[in-house]
């Protein structure tokens, strides 16, 4: 049981999702030092404001980030949620009797959920109730005040996390219906995702507030284990108590139904381990928008479905849709506070640069998600088949991106343009947005040599500690500087239709650039070199390892 | 201009340290050559030159009087390529892989939905076609592959290994169809360990051992040439392989202990 329970809790760290050939201890100490960063911030931070102080709202989005994070854990290592089917085969001949291996697996993640709370957790809920000043108390009082909050969150992290594995259980059960479910797992990583951005709001007390006095269905949840916190610290207006009540409530339905739904995957695990999967696949649906150049449309529609199907790699893309649905987020909430519906001249820039935003953060993620190796190994299919010049395959990449990361977001910009200000409105900002689109993406693959997924990865070519901020005011320039711009010459639409051509002259120029570095380059890009000083210690330089 | 596939004093080093050493062959049309050697003598070396995946560090090839390097596109238009491993993307489907390589091949959408279904018919893969690799046993997986080679109806195949996994219906297909390539003029280099399969497929046998051609005839004169009643005791000798049982005894004894 000890070995197991060691082997599967190491298993969560060297998972291919998690981080491919790093050292457990390492990733280990690196992710604790990470989440327990917003909690020293925000006590250390607080300590210094002086004066009264109110850690209600903070307290509520340390239980928001909790429950999220505990989601996304379960969400990123969605396949060891259950034993798998390999550990089947490999454990069931072993004098082992099944339940054990089971419960190896749920101890393991015991263990690593109780961590991974406690090191998000540790200072909010040891120094929070210190720091606040609104009601001070001392002695077993603030010790009971601290023990609440720890329980809150434990309550709330609980009860995510078996709705996650109930829902994990469900979609081994159904067995065959795995785009589905990958579909579903990847729209809840994007959520999650989005609601970490968006979740520091909680700690604006105004808002707070305002969800406290009328929690709205999608974060009721919090609202519900805020109350068991509120209640056990002996504090709690009135209006808490059946919020509490609920969150026990709700507690005592998530844990047998996720004991059913996991128990019974666990069952049937062995029949699925033994019975071949069907593995039947539909090709994703803009495989249809292939050019009619034939290496172009191959690679076109390899790189889709990797990125469908790899999981490392969507995984990668939802983190990135994420962030780019926080953005849209709040440009909706801007817009939603804004009634009537302002003109476009008077509408907040967030909102109008919600459709730049979110190609700009899709196509970086696309361009991230590029340059992360699938099955390197399984390059020599390109390799050997390398007998035209480099041009008709490369350009496979930009059309991927013009599909995933241009077209979405101009027909969801369009749409609402088109009914908040109109249709003509509608068309003077597609075109100003489209061209400015088209310009990021050409931007973004001016210079890049490689076929998707095909290439090794060199870590730290982004160098994001040095340029880290440059990246981040391109990104600002290119999406809220030209809304602003945009808003600013609204009153004449000339103005915008100059702005929008000279646009797509740079971008066609950028574009006949690209063409001609392709067209010189011998061929695609399958070997990444190391960083020059890493070259001169002669770290990967010159050791090519494959041999007969 | 000789025409076929021609190697001239092919080395490759590694780290300083040679794994094929001045290896020179020459395969003509309608050939069908064994390549023989034990584990590490530079057999998937070689093969990797050959397919163009690793660059010799002296030495040239040639095809069809050509230095491969000279036009390695025009070359590798021309080869079909079977590995030693399977190494696939499992996230596709078979028929999702063999589109893949038939367009990288520049094959287009009609032609490649014909072949494709008439190999996969013909490998017996028609049923698991839109499955993901991932669930493909090897000998389904090295069944794609020999599909992938062939999609472009190369006139030179480079196959590592190709038999590996295969049940005993596709190891005779595969033999027939090797000899019906060799009729119609293409060049077929097998490189295996396994000599019963090569004995039975290969007109003609190159051996290697440790990086240098220690013989390059045909079965029979090998046979004859070392007073050797099989292949497999041709190849014992020319590469002066140790005591087989006595080592098998010193494991077992090794593991009683």
């Amino acid at each position: 049981m000890r070995v197991l329970f060691r082997f599967f809790l190491r298993s969560f760290f060297i998972s291919e999702v998690v981080a491919q050939g790093a050292e457990p201890q390492v990733l280990a100490i690196t992710a604790a030092a990470f989440f327990a960063a917003p909690g020293i911030a925000i006590c250390f931070c607080m300590t210094t404001m002086g004066s009264a102080i109110n850690t209600d709202p903070v307290e509520a989005f340390f239980l928001a980030l909790s429950m999220i994070l505990s989601a996304l854990l379960a969400l990123v290592l969605w396949d060891d949620l259950l034993p798998t089917p390999l550990d089947y085969l490999i454990l069931r001949p072993q004098p082992i009797p099944w339940r054990t291996v089971v419960l190896a697996k749920l101890l393991a993640w015991g263990v690593l959920m109780s961590l991974f709370m406690a090191v998000v957790n540790l200072f909010s809920c040891s120094m929070l109730p210190i720091v606040n000043t609104a009601d001070q108390v001392t002695g077993i009082y603030l010790l009971r005040r601290m023990g609440a909050q720890a329980l809150g969150v434990a309550a709330g992290s609980a009860w995510m996390f078996l709705w996650i594995a109930a829902i994990r259980g469900a979609v081994a059960l159904v067995g065959d219906a795995r785009q589905w479910a990958r579909a579903a797992r990847l729209a809840l990583t994007a959520a999650f995702l989005a609601a970490i951005v968006v979740s520091p709001e909680l700690t604006e007390p105004s808002i707070y507030h305002h969800l406290a006095l009328h929690p709205p269905w999608w974060c009721a949840p919090l609202f519900w284990f805020l109350g068991i916190a509120h209640g056990l610290n002996g504090r709690a207006a009135a209006a808490w108590t059946p919020l509490a009540w609920e969150g026990a409530r709700q507690l005592a339905v998530a844990v047998p139904v996720a004991a059913a739904s996991y128990g019974l995957a666990c069952w049937r695990l062995p029949r699925r381990a033994l019975a071949a999967a069907s593995g039947r696949v539909r090709a994703p649906w803009p495989s249809a928008m292939a050019s009619r150049q034939p290496r172009r449309a191959a690679v076109y529609r390899f790189t889709l479905a990797m990125l469908a199907r790899s999981r490392r790699h969507s995984l990668l893309l939802a983190a990135w849709l994420g962030l780019a649905l926080a953005a849209v987020l709040a440009s909706l909430a801007s817009l939603s506070w804004s009634v009537p519906s302002p003109s476009l001249a008077q509408t907040d820039v967030v909102a109008l640069a919600a459709p730049l935003a979110l190609c700009a953060l899709i196509a970086v993620g696309l361009r991230h998600a590029y340059a992360i190796p699938a099955e390197v190994r399984a390059n020599w299919l390109f390799r050997v088949s390398e007998t035209e010049p480099a041009p008709e395959r490369l350009l496979a990449a930009r059309d991927v991106m013009l599909v995933l990361a241009v077209l979405p977001p101009l027909v969801l910009g369009g749409l609402l343009a088109w009914r908040i200000w109109g249709w003509e409105a509608a068309l003077l900002h597609l075109l100003f947005a489209g061209s400015l689109m088209l310009l990021c993406v050409e931007v973004l693959l001016a210079r890049f040599p490689k076929i998707p997924f095909t290439c090794p990865y060199v870590p730290g070519r982004a160098n994001l500690k040095l340029w880290g901020f440059g990246y981040w005011l391109a990104f600002s320039t290119f999406a809220f500087g030209s809304a602003a711009m945009e808003r600013r010459w609204w009153a004449s639409p000339a103005r915008i239709v100059v702005a929008s051509a000279m646009v797509l002259a740079a971008t066609a120029a950028l574009r006949l650039y690209g063409n001609r570095w392709r067209g010189a380059l011998p061929g695609c890009k399958f070997e990444d070199a190391p960083e020059p000083v890493v070259q001169q210690l002669f770290f990967g330089a010159g050791t090519d390892l494959s041999r007969s | 201009m000789i025409a076929g596939l021609e190697l001239r004093e092919v080395t490759r080093s590694f780290a300083r340290v040679a794994v094929v050493r001045g290896v020179s062959f020459t395969l003509r049309p309608g050939e069908v050559c064994g390549y023989l050697g034990a584990n590490g003598s530079g057999k998937t070396t070689t093969v990797r030159m050959l397919t163009g995946l690793l660059p010799p560090s002296s030495g040239d090839i040639f095809y069809n009087g050509q230095n491969i390097e000279a036009n390695p596109g025009a070359y590798k238009a021309r080869l079909g390529y079977v590995p030693e491993e399977a190494y696939l993307y499992p996230q596709l489907s078979g028929v999702e892989y063999l589109e893949l390589a038939g367009g990288l091949r520049g094959l287009g959408a009609a032609q490649l939905k014909k072949k494709i279904g008439g190999a996969l018919e013909i490998l017996g893969l028609s049923s698991s076609g839109e499955s993901t690799l991932d669930t493909y046993s090897k000998g389904m997986k090295q069944k794609i592959l020999l599909a992938a080679a062939m999609l472009h109806n190369p006139d030179l195949l480079i196959l590592d290994e190709p038999l590996s996994g295969l049940d005993v219906a596709a190891v005779l297909l595969v033999r027939s169809i090797f000899a019906a390539l060799a009729r119609r003029g293409k060049i077929i280099l097998h490189s295996s360990h396994d000599m019963s399969e090569v004995e039975k497929v290969c007109s003609r046998v190159i051996v290697l051992h440790q990086g240098r051609v220690e013989a390059d005839d045909s079965v029979a004169n090998l046979e004859t040439l070392t007073k050797r009643a099989t292949l497999e005791d041709v190849f014992t000798t020319l590469t002066r392989q140790t005591d087989t049982s006595r080592s098998a005894e010193d494991l077992v004894a090794l593991m009683e202990t």
